[in-house]
């Protein structure tokens, strides 16, 4: 275990007190539909490059883990995830919101987040260089089962129907291949409107989904937005801490999930909750209770997100591979402070390192204070503001959202597309979630599905290509066993309905 | 349970809509590279045989259609209307203005309660500390270049 002379020197005034503004700035930032965690560390990256090489990468790990955590405010309390990340919150979240829950499940939320992202950076100060070449031997095989085992969630997902589930999901996965395709470069289903050449933005067509039909929804009724049972006192800290020491197996789970999906590169936070949550509904007493407010999806999902920070970095320092988009921008700030990642960085720079990793812990363990607070503020304003002044605020926001993404009007114009388009489907009893959940990981099931299929047949064996590496056989393992689970349970709960 | 089943025609209009558009991707997909069209092949047969399955499983097995939305559809519509109108005259018009119409409209749209001088004086406040305060963030904290279009 390295020494305490790094843990001493990541708790200086000076760090401290970056690693605050650092998880305020990000918590913001990320409560913002449309700003990711990557674009908080952009915006922010030219303020570090002045500081010490330690200190600045403690103020971005702070950005990077506040901005992960901050997606799940807009994610409960207006059914759009702040970032792809916060996604599978929204299941659960929002219900909990609507029911009248939406301090507590900003609470659990912020619970989760924390342990979270301590188990991340547990297991990047611990175990980084093995984990890393864990990362390396997930080809795209793999990667193709790990999306079609993120895509079995859709079971979950339907409402009411499951064939419902399936045609939105195929619909998603259809949106998912318009565009220049990443293998092969065919321009598919473009047309003649070239804005589609680089596809369906995911981030656009998230808050078009999620954000655009609750707008559409919320000026039909003179209702207010969300219900208040009681009055907002506190944080009903107590009550979500009960919660998470009764789930604790869930989120010790859901953690090392998310560590592992963010140690693969290119996987992310958002596979990361969705196979958490997965997980989390499979091995539960009443998986019928997951998507109606069921605060163990919550726990899940943001334990998941935020342990994704600490394992998106082991690759990154190790490898020198990038394991999230905002591990890639870190990369460039690490470049610039001329810090060479690689096998050796522990050896050769483990003063910076291992300070930067203690400051990641600091930075976790002060978002449970920060996010409270700013949790509950939001919350409340979220509950106060008239809706004649809330709906115009959310409508500005998804419009500047899906703009700043790329600094694109055309990705506004789609974001509002697609949300018009969501909301016509859900009167016809197609729901947003199995369409995102396609759109999401279509791309990552072709180019796994194509790549994989390509090694195959350079082999000789392109079907048995799929079904003989050992990670890619646990995978479909653990998909046929999430597929088969609410079966089994459905039929011993028929042969003792006392169990009701 | 559904205490009084009956058949879902929306859910199968939306499987016939779902067909149709599985039955165009798939012919779209005929001038790709065999790599290129396996994929959007294999999902727009899959929806095409999901979507005939609903089809078929709603007219033997009748089920409780999606719940039909309660409240105005005026608003609803309106709201449509004046978010299709700021994403497309956003380029064109320019940022400040289409937003300021935009906010406008959709509080108007939104409102319920009766408009009172104080009301009007204190939404046109908040209004311009939303707009301007988001405005500020992102132009100028955010350096995001806001586009501005023929007016601003």
């Amino acid at each position: 275990m390295p020494g305490i002379e790094f843990l001493l020197a990541a708790l200086t005034p000076y760090n401290i007190l970056l690693a605050v503004a650092g998880v305020v700035a990000g918590t913001m930032i990320g409560a913002l539909p449309g700003l990711t965690a990557t674009m908080a560390i952009a915006v922010l990256i030219p303020f570090t490059f002045g500081m010490p090489p330690a200190s600045g990468l403690i103020a971005l790990g702070a950005i990077y883990t506040g901005a992960i955590y901050g997606g799940a405010y807009s994610a409960i309390l207006l059914n759009t995830p702040g970032t792809p990340s916060a996604i599978a919150t929204t299941f659960d979240g929002y219900p909990m919101a609507k029911r009248g829950d939406g301090d507590l499940a900003v609470t659990l939320a912020c619970i989760a987040s924390v342990m979270g992202g301590l188990v991340g950076a547990t297991f990047l100060l611990l175990l980084a260089p093995p984990l890393a070449r864990f990362a390396l031997a997930f080809g795209p095989v793999e990667y193709f089962w790990l999306a079609v085992f993120g895509l079995s969630l859709i079971a979950s997902l339907s409402e009411g129907s499951l064939l419902k589930g399936l045609i939105g999901g195929a619909a998603g996965l259809l949106l998912g291949t318009v565009g220049l395709a990443e293998v092969g470069g065919d321009i598919r289903y473009v047309g003649d409107f070239n804005a589609l050449l680089g596809g369906f933005d995911v981030i656009a067509a998230l808050i078009g989904l999620y954000c655009v039909p609750v707008l559409i929804d919320l000026v039909a009724t003179p209702d207010p937005h969300l219900k208040l049972t009681h009055q907002v006192a506190g944080f009903r800290l107590r009550e979500a801490a009960s919660i998470a020491w009764r789930s604790r197996l869930n989120l010790v789970r859901s953690s090392v999930i998310g560590t592992l999906v963010g140690i693969l590169p290119g996987a992310g936070g958002s596979i990361a909750s969705l196979v958490s949550y997965s997980e989390a509904r499979r091995v539960a007493k009443d998986p019928r209770r997951f998507g109606t407010g069921e605060p163990d999806g919550i726990l899940a999902t943001e334990s998941a997100n935020n342990a994704t920070v600490g394992g998106g970095f082991i690759p990154t320092l190790v490898l020198g591979i990038p394991g999230t988009p905002a591990d890639a921008v870190i990369l460039g700030a690490l470049l610039v402070q001329g810090i060479r990642t690689g096998p050796t960085l522990f050896l050769q720079q483990g003063q910076i390192v291992y300070t930067f990793i203690y400051g990641l812990f600091l930075a976790t363990v002060l978002m449970l204070p920060i996010g409270l607070v700013i949790g509950r503020y939001a919350f409340k304003s979220i509950v106060n503001i008239p809706k004649a002044v809330l709906v115009p605020s959310v409508a500005m926001l998804t419009i500047l959202g899906s703009y700043a993404v790329n600094n694109n009007v055309e990705q506004v114009q789609q974001m509002v597309m697609i949300g018009v388009f969501g909301w016509v489907a859900a009167r016809f009893g197609f729901t947003a979630s199995p369409i995102v959940l396609g759109l999401i990981l279509g791309t990552i099931a072709e180019s796994g599905f194509v790549q994989g299929y390509l090694i195959g047949n350079a082999r000789g064996q392109p079907i048995s290509e799929f079904f003989t590496r050992p990670i890619s056989l646990g995978i479909i393992a653990f998909t046929l066993l999430g597929l088969a689970y609410p079966l089994i349970t459905a039929r011993k709960r028929k042969r003792s309905p006392s169990d009701e | 349970m559904n205490e009084n089943p009956r058949r879902d025609i929306p859910g199968i209009a939306g499987s016939v809509v779902f067909i149709i558009v599985g039955i165009l991707a798939f012919w779209g997909a005929r001038d790709f590279s065999p790599l290129g069209s396996v994929f959007p092949r294999t999902m727009a047969v899959a929806m095409v045989v999901f979507a005939a399955a609903y089809i078929a499983m709603a007219l033997l097995r009748p089920t409780a259609p999606a719940a039909m939305p309660v409240g105005s559809p005026w608003r609803r519509g309106a709201v449509m209307v004046v978010l299709i109108a700021w994403a497309f005259l956003l380029g064109r018009v320019g940022f400040l203005t289409t937003s300021v119409a935009a906010y406008t409209a959709l509080l108007i749209i939104a409102n319920y309660d009766r408009w009172t001088p104080r009301m009007a004086v204190i939404y046109a406040v908040v209004g311009a500390l939303v707009l301007g305060g988001l405005y500020w963030v992102f132009h100028q904290v955010l350096q995001v270049p806001l586009p501005e279009g023929l007016l601003l």
